[in-house]
């Protein structure tokens, strides 16, 4: 089996950052020499920059998606290709927020307000817009993939709808609505939280102990 | 005069947005298009404003050397990410990435520990809850992990087959977990229909303002 040098160095790297932030962030006082090595050597100021490179690199990555976006737009208005009127639009609203953030914020700031607010309408208008696709969705479960699951689930979604818009708290069913919110769906809330966990764990230490290679090509 | 203006064309795209009721169209795209611009320019305008630029701030325009190439460490770091699957030279974005994941990994494993397992498994269930519902509740936990369980016994035709015990309590769990997901599902239907009605009501004052 042929090895490159390059994935073994980038995978010590990995594990060496990880176990450095990893004992930093657990060992505490009351520990013995693990407490004293920790406290005698620069480890805690070194994990401290360590997440601080972190934190400007993901930035940097950021900004430089964002770069890419407004590239591909530019190229794409520069070559008049199909779509250009829409890049023209995406790269016109682009440029007036950054207009607007250059300035000093005395000068423009009832232009930032308004433009806030215009961004606010369109996410409060996006996110009534989900609710045709919850109900489409709920609404075709049944025809496509008709089972037991995907009655009771439409079963659940109809009761708690009409459990919360017309249940008045001397209804007959309201105990039987109120046990469904603490017993069952409380005890399925936590086993996702559980699982999600777990799952977080395990990644964790597979990426720590070299398992899983995310550095590659 | 601007903020009346900011309402009004937050009226003209709202409607526009809402036009996707009647089928994907024009003024819905140019919607989605302005929104995705308004975006990128909030995301680069606060991403530059609170990390770059005070940490810009506290190192290449502090006059320290140790502190100037300092700063462009993780300049070069995230500049080395854009290398990624640029031919012979891609693994060098592989030192940043070695940075972020495993980093990222271990404030992960910590974060799910401490944040999620143990405040879970020490925090207990609704002290109003009965003997029975405590036990239910306890039981659709158990029966919701073993849902997600995917070891299974080999058949003689080749075919994997969960054991009895764990085929039943995994049913349950998935009974659990569907009633689970029904009611968030409910409450998702009922906040977007909350947010719907709100805009609905913007739409009707911005028509008898103007009118």
């Amino acid at each position: 089996m042929r090895v490159r040098l390059s994935a073994v160095f980038l995978t010590a790297l990995t594990m060496i950052f990880g176990l450095l932030t990893l004992v930093s962030l657990v060992v505490e006082d009351g520990l013995g020499l693990l407490s004293q090595v920790v406290a005698t050597t620069p480890l805690d100021a070194l994990v401290a920059l360590l997440l601080r490179l972190v934190v400007i690199i993901t930035a940097v990555a950021v900004l430089a998606g964002v770069f890419n976006l407004i590239a591909v737009h530019v190229r794409r208005v520069v070559a008049r290709r199909g779509l250009a009127l829409y890049s023209v639009v995406m790269l016109a609203s682009f440029g007036l927020v950054i207009f607007l953030s250059v300035r000093r914020p005395n000068e423009v700031a009832e232009a930032r307000l308004a433009l806030e607010g215009v961004q606010i309408a369109l996410e409060l208008a996006f996110a009534s817009l989900v609710l045709f696709s919850l109900v489409y969705g709920a609404a075709t479960l049944l025809q496509r993939r008709p089972s037991w699951t995907s009655a009771l689930f439409v079963l659940t979604v109809v009761v708690m709808l009409l459990a919360r818009v017309l249940m008045t708290a001397d209804a007959p069913w309201a105990p039987l609505v109120a046990w469904v919110e603490t017993v069952p769906v409380d005890a399925g809330t936590r086993a996702m939280l559980l699982g999600i966990g777990l799952a977080t764990l395990v990644a964790g230490i597979r990426v720590l102990v070299g398992q899983d290679r995310a550095t590659r090509d | 005069m601007l903020q009346e203006i900011g309402l009004w064309a937050g009226f003209i795209l709202t409607l526009m947005v809402f036009s996707y009721v009647l089928g994907d169209n024009v003024l819905y795209r140019l919607a989605v298009y302005v929104f995705v611009g308004l975006s990128a320019g909030y995301v680069a305008v606060v991403t530059y404003n609170s990390v770059l630029y005070p940490w810009l701030q506290s190192t290449v325009l502090s006059g320290e050397l140790l502190q100037i190439i300092l700063g462009f460490v993780p300049l070069f770091l995230g500049a080395l990410l854009i290398l990624k699957g640029a031919g012979p030279f891609g693994w060098l974005s592989g030192l940043s990435m070695a940075l972020l994941i495993g980093v990222g990994a271990a404030v992960a494993l910590v974060g799910a520990v401490r944040g999620t397992l143990i405040p879970l498994a020490l925090a207990p269930a609704r002290p109003e809850l009965s003997l029975p519902n405590f036990l239910f509740g306890v039981i659709g936990v158990v029966c919701s992990l073993f849902y997600f369980m995917y070891i299974a016994n080999p058949t003689p035709s080749g075919k994997p087959r969960r054991s009895l015990p764990v085929a039943g309590m995994a049913l349950i769990g998935e009974a659990v977990l569907t009633i689970t997901l029904g009611t968030l599902y409910a409450s998702a239907v009922l906040t977007s229909l909350t947010v719907l009605t709100e805009r609905v009501g913007f739409i009707v004052s911005r028509l008898g303002a103007g009118g």
